[in-house]
């Protein structure tokens, strides 16, 4: 299991950080940018990034204005 | 004149003369930027770079740090006019360009930390990714989430390995913005970058 902001998230080998948003339901992926166990992970790198089991991944969503 | 002395003389103890040390990048010279960049000189920071490719429009004085007599000029000429104004001694490194991911790399390679006060959530997290890869170790502090009308309890910081959210992380600039609330993010922001920069933040 891992959990995405906090929320617990079944783990399957092989997993991604993609899989983990996809299955969050959180698909406004220009609008988010996240962290693995404290260390941010590029965009362009969500696709590619294995989660390992009991991971702690957080998903900020980002909101305009400034 | 007053010296840098008198100008800090109310400061916390020994905080001044540690902060003429330190380089702040920011990225963005609007509702958070301009506000951040002034808490950060009247605090002692000796020197900020800043970045922005606007110019003042008079829809940006409801909650921006500018004047009437700004209309017009570029905003990182304008808010230097205002930084100077409070500390003659102040070093500004002025960009008026778009920053993209290359610029980045050269505008803030020796900055200590970057506050970022970009409008859109789009352009906060390029900065974000091209940040996080570039200098995966120092800090940046986001402003997120500052539209709308009061809900002060709703602001918070988050920190997220090294970088540092500012914001309720919910409202949207379709909200609408009240310069009370730009403000109080943009200081949230500042006084961060404060504690980051005297070291004493666990």
């Amino acid at each position: 299991m891992i959990r995405v902001n906090g929320q617990p998230l079944d783990w399957t080998p092989g997993m991604t950080v993609a899989d983990a948003l996809a299955k969050m339901d959180y698909t406004a992926i220009t609008l988010i940018t996240v962290f693995v166990n404290e260390v941010h992970v590029a965009t362009e790198d969500h696709e590619v990034t294995p989660l390992p089991d009991g991971a702690d991944m957080k998903a900020m969503h980002l909101h305009h204005g400034g | 004149m007053p010296s840098r002395g008198d100008i800090f003389e109310r400061n916390v103890p020994g905080t001044a003369a540690m902060l003429a040390t330190r380089c702040v990048g920011i990225a963005g010279c609007g509702g958070l930027g301009s506000n951040a960049a002034v808490s950060l000189v009247r605090a002692g920071v000796g020197r900020l770079v800043l970045v922005d490719h606007d110019v003042v429009e008079p829809s940006n004085l409801n909650r921006q740090h500018f004047f009437q007599t700004d209309v017009g000029l570029t905003k990182v000429k304008a808010l230097a006019g205002h930084l100077l104004a409070i500390n003659p001694e102040v070093r500004l490194d002025l960009h008026d360009a778009k920053l993209d991911p290359a610029g980045l790399v050269v505008v803030f390679q020796d900055v200590d930390l970057l506050v970022e006060a970009f409008d859109t959530a789009e352009s906060k997290r390029w900065l974000i990714d091209a940040w996080c890869r570039t200098w995966p170790d120092r800090p940046m502090i986001c402003g997120n989430g500052l539209s709308g009308l009061g809900r002060t309890e709703d602001l918070v910081v988050t920190r997220v390995g090294n970088v540092h959210f500012c914001g309720d992380a919910r409202t949207d600039l379709s909200m609408g913005l009240c310069s009370a609330r730009v403000a109080i993010v943009a200081n949230m922001q500042a006084n961060v970058a404060i504690e980051l920069l005297l070291g004493r933040m666990p």
